[in-house]
């Protein structure tokens, strides 16, 4: 295993700048889980790490040594893709066994290391099946098998989970954690889902419009975003951002700020005033949209507060628990 | 392409089988059309080709100024090698044709088929008609053996030498005179032969030698050969013949005085005479004059053929004569009248066709243009030696069989002459022996084959009704509604003349007559094809090209499709240009090709002449004359690209990627991923490829018509010529039906094979 830097590294496609010059440190048998939208650039950085995408400037280092000049095979780096891209024609054995066999690794060694990596990942049955014999989880496991039988240094995953169920996909997330822990490899996971983000990562980034907005663990990303789109971006439903003119809190630096609060943290019976528009009922916590003159808030109250739309209410937040943004940089303010 | 074949040998029972009214009796006294209905007389004409079509349009209108209510309607024949064969095409399909030319050498197997109309009557009820204003000796090549006459000639050709008189001046040599020898023809020949650009290979030849059938026939004759023997048995194994075929390939290939660029397939090129490199070019007819009026850099002449034992020529001739088909045939003999008139007969004399066979005609100074330096003369002067080859025995066919053992003496030197002529007689008179064993066997009947093809509608009928009744099928129903269109196709036009097919691949027949006249042979057809050396040649060369063509049209297809596949600004343009050749007609390849394969003058040979090598004579050499043919079929993959391109595109891009990280190069990434992804369109392309291959025809039919030897006669042809050259449709389609199980059995092993290296898994989900 080893550590993996970026730096200063940049990508575009025709005009488009999709990796704006990002410096990135994950240390030796981390987790690192890179989350943004869509189009925000964390693919392509996977893909620069794993060689499939030149970089137009800046480095990868793979424990300690650049290896942009490197094809992707001896990068020592292995990939999980989104569709799982097994080779359809081969059977299960020979698709995990394929690495090691262009690796012309002896055949009683390669036999060896594929059943144990099938093994490990509970796929030992399936090995004389073809790709179109199994299920969606079942691939899965196999593009993992596939991954982890080399034990490269980086384990690179794109979206692997998007394409499963949601039931399943819980499952494979405690596999993956599970998994990490097992083999202390250093991993980096790319998804645009705050909850696989927020439960496998050691640490988490933010990515957005090709920058790293924020790297940190997921409870520091999630209770002091660095600015207004990671608050936004984290949490569900997301924080509540309103101009600090619009609120009755005090605010430090006067009306040039954005006044933020998630809505588990806020009460019934404050100052901030409103009229209920909507209530969703989600069992564990209820939902209650609130208009306070042009901004909508959302609340999320233990269900039984008895709010109907059109009522009157009050919102409180204790002082710990707001945020501060710049209006116009988006920046937390002290 | 199969069914298609046996369609074609099905176009005549698909046809109304009755001779309708133009079955000929006596003169009828013209045609009596209704009031208003024109009459419309259709006239097959080869002159299209030519200038001399605008005289036969004056003609046209003549006539029809003549005959009010008549049209006449000028149907074209012309074209190459394949224009003789139209007009069997033609007969073959019923089409009511009232005038029709036909070549001399064919006239005994159309007297033969009975499809002539006998046109002594008519002339006998002519009073406007003097035989003695035609050369006798050429009316004679007309007549059958009662001395009735079927026809009148367009132009005909005594056989020639054409002299290079500046090559002969620039050597020291005077032009021989008329009655000069064979002994005379060496002598010259040896004096000019040089080598002159010193590498060791001739350049400028004493005589450029025509080496098909007819063009032999002349030697023969001279040195007192003769090519039926009294009991009417091929001769060409008679000392006489073989010493004759021996002094021209001694001529060829131990003086190494003669070039064998004369060949049939090259009249349409630019040949070394043209090229002012030889001094003599023939024997043969008026019609080279048409071009060689256009040699600028040196004078050249006629000149009688030299002499041997004997003088003699060959006489080649077409003539227009009135088919069986013909609805009007006492127009019909005005209108051949009319062609070989005053006014058809100086034109066609004017612009190079021919000799008018008009003697007033050939004397006029339309023919011996006095304002020309040739002695047009010299072609009436050879008219005492002039014959015809003696009817009862279709020429053509002969010509066609012995052309490849001929070639095997004279251009490839691998036989003796002795052994060519030997092989060449066994085989025409096995030939003739065969076409009178036909004869005594017993007609079929024509009901059998109209059982044939009423059978399968019949099957496929009950069928349908036994199964449609029952009601769960209702969506079934539904189907075959939709499916009905097909469905009537494919049994109508498909499975029930497949049917008669087989059924006269049991029988012989000729396309010509009626169907009441096939005979039938039984299993015969199979053990002759069996033992048929043409045949095994056939199929050798076939299974050559198909073995050479096929993996490397894959191989060349999916580059292609791989190069192409890269994005690049010119992506579009690329393709389109790539795929280009595979639209084009293969008779427009075929030309092209063969001019691009050229031994002397085609682009390939010269590029190599450029980078200082010397390319092989691609289409004549027989070794190199089938890969020529794997080489140009290199070009027109483009349809097999184009399949290879859509399943590149259908490739998960994300597989290649994970074999890249998986550490595969570009090969293993080929052979381990793309390749299997692949292979279900490579055995596509694979099988659709082999098909194919098997089934090409038309760029050897045009470029080499199955030349040198057999050696590009691929099974196609082989089966074009039985059934349309030598009007043998039951041998055709029993070559028919062989192809057809032979190319089924194949594709058969080759799917069972497919088991073990297709792969169909789509995509994961």
């Amino acid at each position: 295993m080893a550590a993996l830097e970026l730096r200063r590294l940049s990508k575009s496609f025709g005009d488009h700048q999709v990796v704006d010059a990002i410096d990135l440190q994950v240390t030796d048998g981390e987790f690192l889980v890179l989350v943004g939208a869509s189009g925000c650039g964390k693919s392509t950085i996977l893909r620069l790490i794993a060689g499939l995408e030149k970089a137009d400037a800046g480095d990868v280092r793979i424990g300690g040594h650049s290896v942009l000049d490197r094809d992707p095979g001896d990068r020592d780096v292995a990939m999980v893709f989104q569709n799982y891209a097994l080779y359809p024609h081969m059977t299960v054995r020979r698709n995990i066994a394929f690495p090691l066999r262009m690796a012309r690794m002896p055949r009683e060694q390669v036999r060896a290391r594929s059943e144990e990596a099938a093994a490990m990942l509970g796929i030992g049955e399936l090995l004389e099946r073809k790709p179109s014999q199994l299920s969606g989880g079942q691939q899965q496991r196999v593009a993992l098998a596939r991954a982890l039988v080399r034990r490269p240094q980086v384990f690179l995953f794109d979206e692997p989970l998007s394409n499963v169920d949601a039931r399943l996909r819980a499952e494979m997330r405690a596999e993956l954690a599970r998994l990490h822990q097992r083999l202390g490899a250093t991993m980096i996971y790319v998804t645009h889902d705050q909850v696989e983000a927020m439960t496998l990562g050691d640490r988490i980034a933010v990515l957005h419009q090709g920058r790293v907005q924020q790297v940190g663990t997921p409870l520091e990303v999630y209770n002091c975003p660095a600015n207004s789109f990671v608050a936004a971006f984290l949490g569900s439903p997301p924080m509540n951002l309103l101009p600090a003119a619009a609120t009755p809190w005090a605010d430090p630096l006067g009306a040039n700020a954005v006044i933020g609060f998630r809505p588990q943290q806020a009460r019934l019976g404050g100052s901030l005033q409103g009229r209920v528009e909507l209530v969703e009922e989600l069992g564990s916590e209820s939902l209650v949209h609130v208009r306070c003159g042009d901004h909508a808030v959302v609340l999320s109250l233990t269900p039984g507060h008895g709010l109907g739309p059109g009522e009157p209410v009050g919102v409180a937040v204790e002082a710990p628990h707001l945020h501060h943004f710049d209006r116009d940089s988006g920046v937390r303010l002290p | 392409m199969i069914a298609g074949l046996v369609l074609a040998a099905l176009a005549a029972p698909a046809a109304e089988y009755t001779w309708s009214a133009a079955k000929v009796g006596a003169p009828s006294g013209g045609a009596s059309p209704a009031a208003q209905e024109p009459v419309v007389l259709r006239v097959m004409t080869h002159e299209r080709w030519f200038a001399g079509f605008a005289y036969m349009e004056q003609v046209t209108e003549q006539f029809e100024r003549e005959h009010p209510g008549v049209k006449v309607e000028l149907i074209s024949s012309s074209g190459g090698s394949g224009s003789r064969d139209k007009i069997k095409f033609a007969l073959a399909g019923d089409l009511p044709i009232d005038v029709t030319w036909i070549d001399v050498t064919e006239f005994s197997s159309f007297l033969e088929e009975e499809v002539l109309v006998d046109l002594q009557q008519y002339f006998d009820a002519d009073a406007e008609w003097h035989e003695e204003e035609y050369f006798a000796s050429i009316l004679a090549g007309m007549k059958d053996t009662r001395g009735h006459l079927y026809g009148l000639p367009s132009t005909f050709n005594p056989y020639v030498m054409y002299v290079n008189r500046s090559l002969l001046a620039e050597h020291g040599i005077a032009v021989p005179a008329d009655d000069w020898t064979w002994d005379d023809l060496l002598r010259i020949a040896r004096q000019v032969t040089r080598d002159l650009d010193g590498d060791g290979r001739s350049d400028q030849f004493g005589v450029s030698l025509t080496q098909w059938l007819q063009a032999i026939t002349p030697w023969i004759w001279q040195n007192g050969g003769r090519l039926l023997d009294e009991n009417g048995r091929v001769a060409l194994d008679e000392p006489a013949t073989i010493e004759a075929v021996a002094f021209l390939q001694s001529l060829l290939h131990e003086e190494k005085v003669a070039s064998d660029d004369a060949t049939f397939a090259n009249q349409l090129s630019v040949s070394l005479f043209q090229a002012g490199r030889v001094a003599f070019y023939g024997p043969v007819g008026f019609w080279e004059s048409y071009r060689f009026r256009e040699i600028q850099d040196f004078e050249w002449d006629y000149l009688p053929l030299p002499r041997g034992k004997q003088a003699a020529t060959a006489v080649a001739m077409r003539f227009y004569c009135v088919p069986r088909t013909a609805r009007h045939p006492q127009l019909a003999y005005e209108f051949v009248r009319a062609l070989a008139g005053p006014v058809m007969q100086r034109g066609l004399a004017q612009i190079g066709n021919g000799v008018p066979g008009l003697i007033s005609a050939a004397r006029s100074d339309a023919f011996l243009d006095p304002d020309t330096p040739q002695r047009e003369e010299v072609f009436l002067q050879v008219l005492d030696g002039a014959r015809f080859m003696p009817i009862r025995v279709n020429w053509a066919e002969i010509q066609d069989q012995s052309a490849a053992l001929l070639e095997q003496a004279l251009l490839l030197n691998t036989l003796s002459a002795e052994e060519a002529c030997r092989r060449a007689a066994a085989a025409a008179n096995e030939s003739l022996q065969r076409r009178a064993q036909i004869r005594t066997r017993a007609p079929l009947g024509k009901g059998w084959f109209l059982a044939a093809q009423a059978l399968v509608p019949l099957l496929f009928a009950a069928w349908l009704l036994l199964r449609l009744p029952r009601r769960s099928r209702r969506g079934e129903r539904h189907a075959w509604m939709f499916l009905a269109p097909w469905a009537i196709g494919f049994v109508f036009l498909l499975a029930g003349p497949a049917l008669v097919s087989a059924l006269l691949s049991l029988s012989e027949w000729s396309p010509v007559q009626d169907l009441d006249q096939a005979r039938w042979m039984g299993l015969d057809q199979y053990r002759r094809l069996a033992a048929d050396p043409t045949f095994h040649a056939s199929l050798r060369v076939t299974l050559y090209y198909a073995l050479l063509a096929v993996p490397l049209q894959l191989a060349v297809a999916l580059g292609l499709a791989m190069l192409l596949q890269r994005p690049a600004r010119t992506q579009g343009f690329a393709r389109t240009v790539f795929y280009l050749p595979a639209i084009l007609s293969p008779v427009i390849l075929g030309a092209m090709w063969r001019w691009i394969l050229d031994g002397d003058l085609g682009a390939i040979n010269s590029g190599l002449a450029w980078l200082g090598l010397r390319g092989p004579d691609w289409l004549k050499d027989p070794s190199w004359v089938v890969p020529s043919f794997v080489l140009m079929s290199l070009w027109t993959v483009g349809a097999q690209m184009l399949v290879f391109l859509a399943g590149l595109q259908g490739l998960d891009p994300r597989q290649i990627e994970a074999a890249r990280m998986d550490g595969a190069g570009r090969w293993r990434r080929f052979v381990h991923v793309i390749l299997p992804a692949l292979s279900p369109i490579l055995l596509f392309n694979l099988i659709v490829g082999l098909i194919n291959a098997f089934q090409i025809f038309a760029q050897p039919f045009v470029m080499t018509q199955g030349g040198p030897g057999n050696e590009s006669r691929f099974l196609v042809l082989y089966l074009y010529d039985q059934a349309f050259r030598y009007l043998r449709m039951g041998y055709a389609s029993t070559l028919a039906w062989v192809l057809l199980a032979m190319v089924a059995l194949l594709t058969l092993v080759i799917l069972r094979t497919s088991r073990r290296w297709v792969h169909y898994a789509g995509r994961p989900r």
